[in-house]
């Protein structure tokens, strides 16, 4: 009875267009008054101490990163230097496209980002070059999904945070699958332009773009290297990154002044704001859940039921590309991952390796309508039809899919630097 | 001048006031969180290598102090996040009423969340006052940490009534952002 209650509460709440913020809140009341003490305070205090750790500090700070370097010229330079890498490639503004995508999530955490701030330089570049404007669209937006798998990630840290794994092996599974994605992605890009025409290289041209960018290149290097010799820990390697970009955009390419901040850091308050108390309230929610054994639970009831590790896994996989067409990442993270990384570690697999697998089902909905957040920016932000741009992630979705298949078949893709460094 | 205005007028300076709040808690966090490294780091290296010890270099606390920074600015952040419609909110449920209800459906929406949240902030307060009873203190720092905590019902208190004000006047509700990630 309770629990058809809670599921009723659930409906009138989605029905009624709640935040996300509210549906929390109102279920971790329900589950205080009907299973718990009733004692609502707790919420709130469970709140209080669940934001109250230090590494939550990662988050704002590639926050505010990621926006600064939005605003500024590091992306337009990142893929100068890739353009002319690859010009002597035929379909070689498409490869330098993914390239350009993968280099700039090494130093920006989220998908939107990466699409927007290396799509804004390369989408006009590749129509006046001839390609196909449906190839196109896919490419970007697809590309921009590599911004959460390619460490540093927010989703990354979101998911350490909740289910008190570490940062830094997250990050180091995340290259793994996110060099396949790069190398899937990169060469599907030159099979399907591989009759565009090719120029040779151009030393002069290249120098000159090396020149130009070689501090948007040093960065991933200060800051995944600063995390993995063991100089910083990921709050501080934020911290440091954000320090970087701003003296780079400020000082060196001159693209930012330094007013410009104020609209950065109320950029990020916007996402802090939304993000942060949310979280809270989750945390506050898988505590009641923990208290009252709910988890427990769920993994015995689901072991009666399922026996075998492939077959979760299967269901898992399913359950999580749906959510991920129906939710955004870190909603989805909050409030799944905190029940299904104890399941997948009762199914024998590693809390590491699910995570992975999590943001990789969850990157796919990026690309999947109806929430598919890249391709609502996408429309905006390139001022293409909804219809098209989900045409166009199509085949990019197949080869994901595929990546997905192989990360869960072969773990070791993610666990080798992993295992490697531990 | 009419009452919409005026409720927008209150709204802008509002919104103003929050985000100074905001961008003070942020630039602080990056600030001591930076110069902590520099000078733990670098210059702590620097002069060690120079041959001159001048002790610890790095800026104590900073972690402790940003975590709070972050409450102040998260809890801001809700008002900043109501302002510009860039609360996360699954959409599942927007088609199962017809489209023409939209507006009317925001608007018993916003009525809705205002009240949630004013319930949020009355449970805030009386959270508040325990603490504030107890004398409870941060960890490493010993403050009493119940004017931290007042910014948890602060920012629902700011943010449920906005919610009001749309409900009252949905000219002034902002557009759904169009995602956040």
């Amino acid at each position: 009875m309770s629990a058809a209650l809670l599921i009723a509460l659930l409906a009138a709440l989605f029905l009624l267009r709640q935040p996300l913020l509210i549906i929390l809140l109102s279920i971790t009341a329900y589950v205080h008054l009907v299973w718990g003490q009733g004692d609502l305070t707790y919420i709130i205090d469970d709140m209080w101490r669940g934001i109250d750790k230090e590494v939550i500090l990662a988050i704002p700070l590639f926050i505010l990163c990621g926006n600064v370097m939005t605003r500024g010229s590091i992306a337009e330079r990142i893929v100068n230097i890739l353009t002319a890498l690859t010009a002597p490639i035929p379909g070689g503004l498409a490869v330098a496209c993914i390239f350009s995508c993968a280099a700039f999530a090494s130093i920006s955490g989220s998908s939107i980002v990466t699409m927007l701030a290396v799509g804004s330089v390369l989408y006009p570049g590749m129509i006046k070059a001839g390609y196909d404007n449906r190839f196109a669209l896919g490419a970007i937006m697809s590309g921009g999904t590599l911004g959460i798998i390619i460490p540093p990630s927010i989703p990354m840290i979101i998911y350490a945070f909740v289910t008190e794994s570490s940062i830094p092996d997250l990050f180091l599974a995340g290259v793994g699958p996110g060099l396949l994605l790069t190398a899937a992605l990169s060469t599907y890009s030159w099979f399907m332009n591989r009759r565009m025409p090719a120029r040779p290289l151009d030393v002069r041209e290249l120098r000159a773009a090396l020149r130009r960018g070689i501090w948007a290149m040093l960065m991933p290097v200060i800051l995944l290297g600063g995390i993995y010799t063991g100089w910083f820990t990921p709050t501080e390697s934020a911290a440091v990154a954000l320090g970087y970009s701003i003296l780079v955009e400020v000082f060196i390419h001159r693209e930012l002044k330094l007013k410009d901040f104020y609209v950065v850091v109320v950029d990020a308050s916007k996402l802090g704001g939304s993000l942060f108390p949310v979280l809270a309230v989750a945390l506050s929610l898988n505590l009641i859940l923990v208290e009252n054994r709910v988890v427990q639970d769920l993994v015995r009831i689901m072991q009666e039921w399922i026996a075998s590790p492939a077959a979760f896994m299967v269901l898992v996989n399913l359950l999580l590309l749906v959510v991920g067409c129906l939710m955004d990442i870190n909603s989805a993270i909050l409030v799944l991952a905190p029940l299904l990384a104890p399941l997948a570690a009762a199914y024998g697999y590693d809390k590491i390796v699910f995570g992975l697998i999590m943001i990789l089902n969850l990157e796919i909905g990026f690309l999947t309508p109806p929430v598919g957040l890249n391709l609502i920016v996408a429309m905006t932000a390139f001022k293409q039809p909804f219809g098209l741009l989900c045409r166009a992630a199509l085949p990019f979705i197949a080869i994901m899919l595929v990546c997905l298949v192989l990360v869960i078949w072969q773990p070791i893709i993610a666990m080798y630097l992993v295992r490697g460094t531990g | 001048m009419n009452g919409i205005e005026r409720a927008r007028r209150v709204l802008h300076a509002w919104h103003r006031g929050e985000c100074i709040v905001a961008v003070a808690a942020f630039t602080f966090i990056a600030g001591i969180i930076l110069l902590d490294v520099l000078g733990r780091e670098f210059l702590g290296r620097l002069t060690l290598w120079l041959g001159i010890d001048i002790g610890p270099t790095g800026v104590f606390f900073s972690q402790r102090l940003s975590v709070l920074a972050l409450v102040i600015g998260s809890y801001a952040g809700i008002g900043i996040a109501t302002a510009t419609g860039s609360h996360l909110r699954p959409r599942l449920g927007d088609g199962w009423v017809p489209q023409a209800w939209g507006p009317a459906m925001d608007r018993i929406a916003d009525v809705a969340t205002g009240l949630f949240l004013l319930a949020a902030t009355w449970v805030g307060f009386q959270f508040v006052g325990v603490s504030i009873e107890k004398e409870e203190r941060t960890m490493v720092l010993d403050w009493l940490v119940w004017p931290f905590q007042l910014f948890i019902a602060l920012g629902f208190l700011s943010a449920g009534l906005r919610y009001f004000v749309f409900a009252a006047y949905p000219v002034l509700r902002p557009a759904q952002a169009e995602g956040q990630e």
